[in-house]
């Protein structure tokens, strides 16, 4: 809603001492007069399919500010002194005061007032996008003025922070590069690499590779609306609740008669000089896809401006911003996950706590999250098997009694379903073999005329028929991966095991060779791999700005992982494994994240030392999973410890069993300090000025520290009650708007029992949460126990008095509480006991509550970056944290917790992985003293990793970076385009990302090697 | 101290100042090294001066004082003052530590502590497998950990009795006789300090005579095979001062002469400069600027060469 701040900040600038409703007012009569009176403009407010119409109320609490605007027939207008109740949506400011603080608020601040929910949304999220929208044609010059203000006010802000950096992190790449090692010995599964570690080869040896990661750098993504067009065609030609014969829609028939629509109807494009056809987009370097049915709206307010702002900006062209702003959103403005869920559930009490974006950020109103589909099912049986096998369902369903096939019509629409969307990839296959051979016929350059050829033949054998050979195979992956993308959201896929699923074509390929030209095959598969990783950077998720604080820096997250165990626990280690990792090593992207499952006394020390090598060279990829750990935490479940070791990490870090199991791993995000506050609070919350939790009780009730404790209990089982009620409720939503049929057949079991994925029909099923602010809500209890319990040295209300005060003018208990209270990560026995009651109590709430489709929740610890968002918006924690500050990243101790790495590493390993079943994040920032030292420093690294998995560490990722390269880059981000930082979870380019985002990893304790 | 007549006392606690965990700089791979208060010797340059003496010591730093005054009111002694500056008085401070006690911030401290062995063996536990992996293990440091000998070989029979590497650092300055029934037995590795092989110097600058120092690492030298320790000279450069040629040939030469063919040499590091204030010493004293500041670049370069002339291999610590 920052465009119409930009267009009160104007008005208020003619006359100072503006009433603040005669302000709103005269602003929305400008507005007005400047719409309604301009031919162009008012026809804005009518769109492809009719006029769009809209009520919007504005008001304070307290009602002292009263509109309601309304938009009716392409006309704009507003009622003074009054608010509709009946509302599509409502703009809700806590009190004049922070209604006036808006009106002054640069564009940073007015984010943090909705993070904070100062200000915030009501109702219809999308209309007002809408909203906003129109008024940014009237204000888009200023507002794209006032982004160049900020830049300046960012750029020097970074320039003055990095004062006296020293600037050798600019060569620190290339220096780590040159001195890359060479493999020691080899690995049994590696039959055909001489020296696995592939040091011969640089990036420069792959210039097609070269070429791709410029243009992937260089240029700006852009909006498309294909998606959104096509479907929205569909359904206004076919109907959306009902059929054009009045019969209503089965709606995974639905979506997929329209996914199956889209794909015919894609552009079947190959991008320039690539070895491998299709796009996820019309735009083949970079698009973004803008599902409607999810978050897509979430742009329409900033179309016109999206191109110019600082974070994340996004090219969009005239006919996209028309074809979204007059068409597809307007017709998908009641049709999106979370307004369904509003309008379904009559706007629920757990609705209104996610829209004030405090607590919940529950991703299932994103994304399905839908794991690891099972790409390799595909390239080993091809789409031709699947359709056989559905078809057989369907024949035998048919011969079922009338009874029968009535009472379970939704099996023949899922299986109808599966079909069509399997249907769909094969004519968007059908369309692109045209195209290759059309291409091919043209293209002069005999090279690129083979290349293209090559590409035709292989689509006219996969994703149909098994494929044959390594190109068939990473074809079949990249195709069948568009189809995901397309089918429900583009967000946290992950391929799955990518050494493991192409190794057997690699061998078969390699093996018909003769010795001599086995090199270059080598060379060839490399590219080809590395083709494929920059296809999956061919996308990114356009969102609102307010989203680019959130996951700052965040691609679409395709995860890749190599390594670990054989479904019969065997070193999985192979040929693949060292290409993969060579790959991900020459062009050190952001996407797709890398993830190395290593299995201690399994996989070799070779293979880790690889691996550790990896992170010193990127400086921060890939994620390190303790395989056994993880195993182990699935197995508790009673699962099949054969399908638990194919398990890989999707969606940043959770464990997925790829090809068999609907994870959802987002759905319970949400800030476990808020819990703790409302124990503080009795039931009200500060930050959110918001008394809604029960009443557990005043401070000075509590006795003992046990009785305090209870009371945390008590608030975390209400908020988490209205977490996993939402949790069901969305499931439902999403059954009806993104079943995701192609998803479905791709997973074990829903072909077999006709039942999409939605609705449990994968084999194994499970919905996840990541819990943010997990030490610092340790840290305050250790405090709590032993200040005022334990050593009673101040009473509770002192404590929260000072923690109103944000400590100051309560020097001596701050300095007390910060540095006689050890923390968690401090290897004080306190902290891990603390920690372990904390986390068994949160799984066992988690494991016994019932997810909808066959599960149970799993709780993690990774946080993307809502340990910056969340912490800027909270007050003071108990633990001495001030208020603003961030909390940690994943489950990271406390900066201050050690100065030894080590007490770290012991704290966080003695966490029980069966409480933490949705994995965490455990980052660690390091920087070698001896910056030549390549073979030691990389030694070092296996050391940690190596023995804080055998002390029973979960999962470890690394910035190997120090802090005056960070503050280096964060002035001159022009030295730096490539940096990558691990954030928690994701990998992000760390010069793009938000600047709390920047401090907060410069924060991080520099652990000095 | 009595050059001669070194009987040391058998001490069930001795008392430590510090241990540092996750070291990677005194000895090979991820070490805890414990640091024993007490020294025979008297460096000027000392890297920990808070260990030279052998009893308990007031620490206090300034930056992380918030002002509070508790610590002025608890003073039995009203050694401390805040008029314009903050002021402790040494002279009239009798070490009762009353105001560690009451300090909220970590701005007063005592250093060094009584420590019994087991309480050190349970400290260094969790850090265990870690040793294994990188061939790490426990340094004995200080001061002098030789001051205590029998409690130090209590802590290295133990250390070795659960498979963990041990490595001393020591200055050399002690009974032979029992270093060799006490010590030798237990430790993987020593490194011996040398300072100068002049006496007068060494007495100038280190507050004792050498003679022992050097008589006792010949000795060791020729026993090594024997006993199947690693024996490593080490050397501190202080520009000036122990890196003069003249003291950097005759290092090399005495080396020779004894069939030593490697030495560890360590940079002036001036953070230790800081400490002397925080201990109450007064710190007027060497005009040196030298001292204060990082070892020169290209002087290492220098005495690198010095002893590649005689055939020694230098290693930089």
């Amino acid at each position: 809603m920052d465009k119409l701040k930009n267009s009160l900040q104007k008005h208020s600038q003619n006359n100072e001492s503006k009433k603040a409703s005669q302000l709103l007012n005269d602003t929305l009569d400008g507005i007005a007069t400047a719409l309604n009176g301009d031919e162009n403009l008012s026809k804005e407010m009518t769109g492809d399919l009719g006029p769009i119409n809209a009520i919007i109320g504005i008001k304070t609490d307290d009602e002292s500010i009263k509109t309601t605007v309304v938009i009716k027939d392409g006309k704009f207008s507003f009622i003074k002194d009054f608010c509709d109740i009946d509302a599509d949506a409502t703009l809700v400011f806590d009190s004049t005061e922070e209604f006036n603080n808006y009106v002054n608020a640069d564009s940073d601040e007015a984010i943090r007032m909705f993070l904070a929910s100062r200000v915030r949304l009501e109702g219809n999220q999308s209309i007002f996008g809408y909203v906003n929208y129109l008024i940014s044609l009237l204000s888009w010059q200023d507002d794209v003025k006032g982004f160049d203000v900020q830049k300046d006010v960012h750029k020097k802000q970074n320039l003055a922070a990095a004062g006296g950096a020293t600037n050798d992190g600019r060569s620190m790449k290339d220096n780590r590069i040159n001195t890359r090692l060479k493999a020691e010995s080899i690995d049994e599964g590696v039959k055909w690499l001489d020296e696995p570690y592939l040091s011969e080869y640089t990036i420069e040896d792959f210039p097609r590779l070269v070429k791709f990661k410029e243009d992937h750098l260089n240029t700006m993504p852009e909006v498309t609306a294909e998606q959104g067009k096509l479907l929205t065609d569909y359904y206004v030609e076919n109907g959306f609740e009902k059929q054009k014969d009045g019969t209503p829609w089965d709606p995974m028939l639905r979506t997929a008669k329209g996914f199956e629509y889209l794909m015919n109807n894609k552009v079947p494009l190959i991008r320039e000089n690539d070895l491998l056809a299709g796009t996820i987009t019309t735009n083949p370097i970079c698009g973004s896809v803008n599902q409607p049915y999810t978050v897509g709206w979430s742009i329409w307010g900033e179309l016109n401006t999206i191109a110019y702002r600082e974070l994340d900006p996004f090219y969009v062209n005239e006919e996209t911003k028309n074809s979204l702003s007059r068409y597809v959103f307007p017709y998908w403005r009641d049709k999106y996950i979370q307004q369904k869920w509003k309008d379904d559930n009559d706007y629920p009490l757990s609705a209104k706590i996610n829209d004030r974006m405090f607590c919940f950020g529950l991703w299932g109103l994103v994304s399905l999250n839908p794991g690891s589909p099972g790409y390799d099912k595909v390239v080993k049986f091809g789409i031709g098997s699947m359709r056989e096998e559905i078809d057989t369902n369907l024949h035998e369903f048919s011969n079922k009694s009338d009874e029968y096939q009535k009472a379970n019509i939704d099996k023949k629409n899922s299986w109808v379903a599966m079909a069509a969307a399997l249907d769909g990839m094969l004519a968007y296959t059908k369309n692109l073999a045209k195209v290759a051979k059309e291409e091919a016929e043209k293209e002069s350059n005999p090279t690129r005329k083979s290349e293209l050829e090559d590409i035709y033949k292989t689509l006219q054998h996969v994703p149909e028929k098994p494929a044959q050979t390594l190109r068939e195979a990473v074809q079949t992956l990249w195709i069948m991966f568009i189809g995901s993308c397309l089918d429900a959201m583009d967000e946290s896929i992950t391929i799955g095991r990518l050494d493991q699923i192409l190794q057997p074509y690699f061998e078969a390929d390699i093996k018909k060779l003769p010795e001599n030209e086995r090199e270059e095959y080598i060379k060839g598969a490399i590219e080809l791999v590395g083709s494929l990783f920059l296809r999956f950077t061919s996308h990114l998720v356009a969102a609102a700005t307010v989203a680019s604080w959130q996951n700052s820096g965040a691609p679409g997250v395709t995860s890749v992982m190599v390594g670990g165990v054989t479904a019969d626990g065997k070193d999985a280690v192979v040929d693949m494994t060292y290409i993969v990792l060579k790959v991900a090593e020459m062009l050190s992207l952001n996407d797709p994240d890398m993830d190395a499952r290593y299995m201690v006394g399994v996989n070799s020390t070779a293979y880790i030392t690889r691996v550790a090598e990896l992170n010193y060279i990127t400086s921060g990829t890939p994620s390190v999973h303790n395989d056994e750990a993880i195993i182990d935490s699935l197995c508790q479940h009673g699962w099949d410890v054969k399908d638990v070791r194919e398990w890989v990490a999707c969606g940043c870090v959770e464990p997925i069993i790829t090809g068999k199991h609907f994870g959802a791993t987002g759905d319970l995000d949400s800030n476990l300090m808020v819990p703790l506050t409302m124990a503080i609070y009795n039931g009200y919350h500060p930050s959110a000025k918001w008394d809604f939790g029960p009443k557990t009780g005043k401070l000075v009730s509590f006795k003992t520290f046990d009785e305090f404790y209870e009371a945390f209990e008590k608030q975390f089982n209400f908020i988490y009650k209205q977490a996993t009620e939402a949790s069901l409720q969305i499931l439902k939503a999403q059954q009806n708007l993104m079943p995701a049929p192609l998803s479905s057949a791709l997973l074990e079991n829903c072909i077999k029992e006709g039942v999409g994925m939605t609705h449990g029909g994968a084999k194994y099923n499970s919905s996840g949460g990541a819990f943010t602010a997990l030490s610092d809500v340790i840290d305050s209890l250790l405090v709590i126990k032993q200040v005022i319990f334990d050593e009673k040295k101040y009473s509770f209300d002192e404590l929260r008095i000072a923690m109103d005060d944000d400590f100051v003018g309560h020097k001596a208990l701050h300095t007390y509480i910060e540095n006689k209270v050890p923390k968690f990560g401090s290897g004080d026995e306190g902290g891990r006991v603390m920690v372990d009651r904390v986390t068994t109590m949160i799984a066992d709430y988690m494991h016994s509550h019932d997810n909808g489709r066959g599960g149970v929740y799993f709780p993690g610890y990774r946080t993307n970056n809502n340990h910056t968002v969340y912490g800027r918006v909270s007050g003071a924690s108990a633990s001495g944290r001030l208020a603003g500050k961030p909390f940690t990243s994943g489950l990271t101790p406390n900066p201050a917790a050690s100065n030894n790495i080590l007490d770290n590493l012991n704290d966080v390993a003695s966490i029980n992985p069966l409480n933490c079943d949705n994995n965490y994040t455990f980052n660690v920032r390091v920087s070698f003293s001896d910056k030549d030292a390549h073979r030691q420093n990389v030694d070092h690294l296996v050391n940690y990793i190596q023995t804080y998995f055998i002390n029973g560490g979960m999962q470890i990722q690394c910035n190997i970076v120090d802090s005056d390269t960070l503050k280096d880059a964060m002035a001159h981000p022009e030295m730096y385009p490539d940096l990558i930082a691990r954030v928690s979870g994701y990998t992000g380019y760390y010069t793009r990302m938000q600047q709390d985002l920047q401090l907060e990893i410069i924060g991080r304790t520099e652990f000095k090697i | 101290m009595a050059e001669l007549n070194l009987k040391f006392k058998h001490l069930q606690e001795a008392l430590i100042f510090d241990i540092k965990h996750n070291s990677l700089e005194d000895g090979p791979g991820i070490r805890s090294v414990v640091f024993f208060k007490g020294c025979p010797l008297n460096c000027v340059w000392c890297q920990n001066p808070e260990g030279k003496k052998l009893t308990p010591e007031l620490y206090w730093e300034n930056e992380k004082c918030i002002s509070c005054g508790s610590c002025i009111e608890v003073c039995p002694e009203n050694a401390i003052s805040f008029d314009f500056q903050k002021f402790i008085d040494r002279e009239l401070c009798n070490n009762c530590f009353e105001c560690v006690d009451i300090c909220p911030s970590t701005a007063l401290k005592i250093i060094g502590s009584k420590m019994s062995v087991d309480e050190i063996i349970n400290e260094i536990i969790p850090y265990r497998n870690y040793f294994k992996n990188s061939g790490g293990g426990v340094t004995l440091s200080g001061g002098e950990a030789m001051l205590n000998m029998e409690y130090a070989s209590e802590l290295l029979t133990k250390l070795k009795s659960i498979g963990i590497h041990t490595l001393l650092e020591t200055s050399g300055y002690f009974n032979f006789e029992e270093f060799k029934r006490l010590i030798v037995p237990f430790v993987d590795e020593i490194y011996y300090d040398i300072k100068f092989i002049d006496n007068q110097k060494h007495k100038q600058w280190c507050g004792v005579s050498n003679t022992i120092i050097l008589d006792n690492f010949k000795r060791l030298h020729k026993h090594r095979s024997t006993a199947k320790f690693n024996l490593v000279p080490r050397t501190a450069l202080l520009p000036n001062i122990t890196d003069a040629e003249e003291n950097i040939r005759a290092i090399a030469n005495f080396y020779k002469s004894i069939c030593v063919t490697k030495t560890i040499l360590l940079l002036n590091n001036p953070d230790w400069f800081q400490k002397l204030d925080k201990l109450g010493y007064r710190s007027g004293i060497i005009g040196n600027e030298e001292i204060r500041s990082l070892y020169p670049l290209r002087k290492e370069v220098i005495v690198n060469n010095y002893f590649k002339e005689y055939g020694i291999d230098v290693d930089f610590g």
